[in-house]
């Protein structure tokens, strides 16, 4: 079991940031143009954005105001703040 | 990489609320117009996700300019110009009228506006709310798009990293600017007529508690792209910075440091965990009480919750104002504000909301390059309005809008009886030079922008104001002249974005070493409102000897510091 684990990748992930679906994301941009600290990536392969800088969001929610479809992007606050 | 050269009558360094205001006044006055922003200009600077309310003057409340300028210069604690605070106050009914016309709702169905008192910004303040239980959202939209109807070319992704000077000297008129393309590292060359600074102040002095746990790095109560690159790019030029000293405090929501729009300062009264009130009054508590005793205790010794069952001042207002407010927080301007509440269960018209101070900021108009009633600065050509201006008071987005719309105006009066002056081009390599050494250095040999602006702010949080002594801030002044020296030439950037942050990071020092040298220069402790300064064992507002404006000012490159008169009214 140990070993097991181990073995499993050992990154540490903070939660929080915007959580972007990539079912309902349409790839228009938009957040990806407006993000103030520009914490957004645009892969032109998958037509979807990612979320390449979590640390330096803001959470002003601009990206969820421009965002053409409901539910596409999700903010999610880091435990520290909640 | 080649640079790109471009000229124009006006360039406006900063797309947010004063800088599309001057944009659109001065390309009115038919002046060509380039918009440097650093973001997007749909969205970019505080007003990004909206504005709840617009601090103005408005007749129905029977208070003069000259009355509302007196309170402001109270508000100061005298630190401020009143000449500035007048014309501000005679400016804002219109300015909120350009709104307007721009397409922003402003009133009610029967017409009329929504304007209520407004003590969290400064006592006697009043400020117009939204028609509706919705905040203006898309105040920041409305803007940009008029700009650009106005002829402004918008350059955005496009910070401004150094001004330039007739002949590449030190205090000569300002020519233009160099811009760093944040995506595509080019350097953008504009020679202008003249320039207006509206880069805001800066949410990045103070070092908030979470400030080593990642994910809330950039979680500040302004925007954080917002790091006083401006008031840096006008120091260097050579214009008066005045009353660095007096940094801004916000209390706020606890752990979640957004701006605490709405019921704090607002309605609410300061009352410790055992319900005991904090101060007497709304008007007591604008003074030293307020700080002293939630800022220790806060930190210290009980916890801190905001009452806004109690409406001091006017207790008629109470239910419009509480409905106005609850609407205002559930569309919140701050996203993050609405998660907060949901996880927290807080509800200020339930109950009283815990909060907590936040770090020093640079935001309160008092603090920044000093500003004339014309938007002008000490500089021939340089113009500057918003956040980014010192020696007025705590104008918010009222003085976004006045002073940007003034500065505008001023900037294409100016431009279209001047010609052009030929660049220094000796400037532009240096301005291009003193960013590109950080792709020099490789991470092994050098330091992140991430760990220098860290320690900067902890040397500002730990030994700066509000609560300093003298042996304090000499003591933070040596640290950070130690930092500066051994580490702040190792700063390494991989990347155009780490560019960015690396020329961020040099504004960063720029504030916390004049922060630390005004609050060391003047001898005394003085209140302002939102902006205290206590220095142990110095008097109380001696106002003999310094009621003045504390001045720096770049001399042959060092730092100097004198002072400068406050101006009244006859």
């Amino acid at each position: 079991m140990l070993r097991e684990l181990a073995s499993t990748d050992l990154e540490i992930r903070y939660r929080g940031g915007i959580i972007i679906d990539d079912e309902l994301c349409i790839g228009c941009k938009k957040c990806y143009e407006v993000c103030p600290p520009d914490v957004f990536e645009f892969d032109e392969e998958t037509k979807c954005p990612i979320l390449a800088f979590p640390d330096e969001c803001w959470y002003c929610g601009a990206c969820i105001f421009e965002c053409p479809v409901e539910g596409a992007l999700r903010m999610e606050l880091p435990l520290a703040c909640l | 990489m080649s640079d790109e050269y471009i000229s124009t009558d006006v360039l406006v360094i900063g797309g947010g609320l004063a800088g599309c205001f001057a944009a659109i006044k001065a390309a009115e006055l038919g002046a060509q117009v380039v918009i440097f922003d650093k973001a997007h200009i749909r969205r970019s600077g505080n007003g990004g996700t909206g504005l709840h309310r617009i601090p103005l003057i408005h007749p129905d409340y029977n208070l003069t300019s000259r009355e509302f300028a007196r309170l402001n210069v109270q508000g100061a604690a005298g630190i401020c110009d009143e000449d500035v605070s007048y014309e501000f106050a005679q400016d804002t009914l219109d300015r909120v009228l350009d709104l307007e016309s721009y397409g922003v709702p402003m009133r009610r169905e029967d017409g009329s506006f929504i304007v209520k008192p407004a003590q969290d910004i400064a006592p006697g303040q009043i400020a117009i709310w939204g028609p509706g239980p919705t905040v203006w959202h898309d105040v920041k939209p409305i803007l940009a798009r008029k700009a650009q109807e106005a002829g402004a070319k918008i350059l955005n992704r496009t910070a401004g990293i150094g001004l330039l000077t007739e002949g590449g000297k030190l205090g000569g008129r300002v020519i233009g600017a160099v811009g760093l393309g944040t995506r595509t590292g080019e350097f953008i060359v504009c020679a202008a007529k003249a320039v207006v600074l509206t880069t805001g102040g800066s949410y990045r002095v103070g070092r908030h508690k979470n400030s080593l746990y990642a994910p809330t790095r950039f979680i500040e109560c302004g925007c954080p792209t917002n790091s006083g690159d401006g008031q840096y790019m006008a120091y260097r030029a050579g214009a008066d910075i005045v009353n660095l000293e007096f940094l801004e405090l916000s209390p706020s929501w606890k752990d979640l440091p957004h701006w605490g729009c709405g019921p704090i300062g607002v309605v609410g009264q300061e009352i410790l965990g055992t319900g005991e009130p904090v101060s007497a009054s709304h008007e007591e508590a604008s003074k030293f009480d307020r700080y002293i005793k939630t800022y220790t205790f806060g930190l210290d010794s009980e916890v801190l919750f905001n009452d806004a069952s109690v409406v001091p001042g006017y207790p008629e207002e109470k239910g419009e104002m509480l409905e106005l407010l609850w609407a205002e927080e559930n569309e919140a301007t701050s996203y993050a504000y609405l998660l907060w509440q949901k996880e927290r269960g807080e509800d200020f018209t339930k109950g009283p909301i815990e909060f907590e101070w936040h770090p020093p900021y640079l935001h309160n108009n008092q603090a920044g390059i000093h500003m004339n009633t014309q938007a002008g600065s000490s500089l021939r050509g340089l113009y500057c309005a918003g956040d980014v201006i010192g020696g007025g008071w705590r104008q918010s987005s009222g003085g976004a809008f006045v002073f940007g719309a003034r500065a505008g105006q001023s900037a294409a009066e100016y431009a279209l009886q001047t010609s052009p002056i030929p660049i220094n081009h000796h400037q532009v390599d240096a301005e291009k030079e003193r960013l590109l050494q950080a792709t020099d250095v490789t991470p092994s040999q050098g330091y992140s922008w991430i760990e220098l602006e860290d320690k900067a702010r902890q040397i500002v949080s730990e030994y700066g104001g509000p609560l300093t002594s003298n042996a304090k801030l000499r003591r933070g002044l040596m640290h950070l002249e130690r930092i500066k020296t051994r580490y702040l030439p190792f700063l390494y950037a991989r990347n155009t974005r780490e560019l960015l942050r690396v020329s961020e990071v040099h504004s960063t020092f720029w504030i916390a070493e004049a922060h630390l040298r005004a609050a060391l220069f003047r001898q005394e402790s003085r209140f302002p409102y939102v902006s205290l300064l206590y220095k142990r064992g110095c008097p109380v507002e001696d106002d003999e000897n310094w009621l003045k404006h504390s001045v720096i000012r770049n001399i042959d490159w060092q730092m100097t510091i004198g002072t400068k008169e406050v101006k009244r009214l006859e």
